[in-house]
């Protein structure tokens, strides 16, 4: 199979996102600011990132909280790091399945994180088109969705996701 | 005794899991063909399983995308915090047998 979709190009060596120079270089810095945000627990995209389990028990929410933040922030650091580390370099490497679902996702964190700034939330679910912030935020979302349907084309393949 | 009786008659029910829900909510940012490659992925929908459960979350502002005991749901709910969804946990409708 050799198939481009988006903005990945899908082939036996693996999944390859196709950037121009300066998307690289927007990408690995945004990525390594996704880096410190993560980092920062008072930063308020945390509530995003780790809604309360239990809407109506404080409680039961935080002690849900306790268990499960840890194990997944360090997956989503470890993702941002692989976005800040993979995406530089030129020619752009081909990913592995596992390492093209962990930028999936670490875009969709990024997403997130830019969702924050620009104020998007249910009640305001549009981004303000005049915020430069929100050219950004598309874009992300075109580089997520090109992922998603690689993922989807590549797991159908291989069996990993059935068919129909 | 006859209490006892009663009792024992539903012991398999009462000692059956309570079902939990995992509640999936609509989100501002989350792509519509993420959330559903997500709930093929993970919960291993079909497709039109997928795509119904994830329309109905964005249509209806929230939909169950599983019922399991209290443990297997908070794992869930921690798998779609992974994935950047807003899910929630709650006790289930014991009633419906779901």
């Amino acid at each position: 199979m050799s198939v481009s979709i988006g903005a990945v190009h899908l082939d036996h060596n693996g999944f390859t996102l196709l950037l121009e120079e300066h998307e690289r270089a927007i990408l690995s810095d945004l990525a390594t600011q996704l880096i410190e945000v993560l980092e920062d627990p008072t930063d308020p995209v945390a509530e995003r990132l780790y809604p309360d389990a239990y809407p109506e028990d404080a409680e039961a929410s935080a002690e849900f909280r306790r268990l499960t933040r840890g194990d997944l922030d360090d997956a989503r650091i470890h993702g941002a790091r692989l976005l800040a580390d993979t995406i530089p370099a030129d020619p752009a490497p081909a990913l592995s399945r596992a390492d093209a679902e962990t930028v999936m996702r670490a875009l969709g964190d990024l997403r997130q994180v830019l969702a924050e700034r620009l104020s998007i939330t249910t009640q305001t679910p549009e981004a303000d088109p005049d915020e430069p912030l929100t050219g950004l935020y598309d874009w992300l979302g075109y580089l997520q969705e090109s992922l998603v349907l690689a993922l989807v084309r590549g797991d159908e393949e291989s069996g990993r996701l059935a068919k129909g | 005794m006859t209490d006892t009786q009663q009792l024992l008659d539903r012991a398999p029910a009462a000692l059956a899991e309570t079902p939990w829900e995992v509640v999936v909510w609509d989100d501002p940012v989350n792509l519509m063909s993420y959330v559903s490659f997500v709930f093929r992925s993970h919960f291993g929908m079909s497709t039109e399983q997928a795509e119904e459960r994830m329309l109905a979350v964005h249509n209806e502002g929230s939909a169950v995308v599983a019922r399991a005991g209290r443990e297997a749901a908070e794992m869930h709910v921690q798998a779609m915090h992974g994935f950047g969804l807003w899910a929630t946990v709650r006790a289930g409708d014991a009633g419906t047998g779901a």
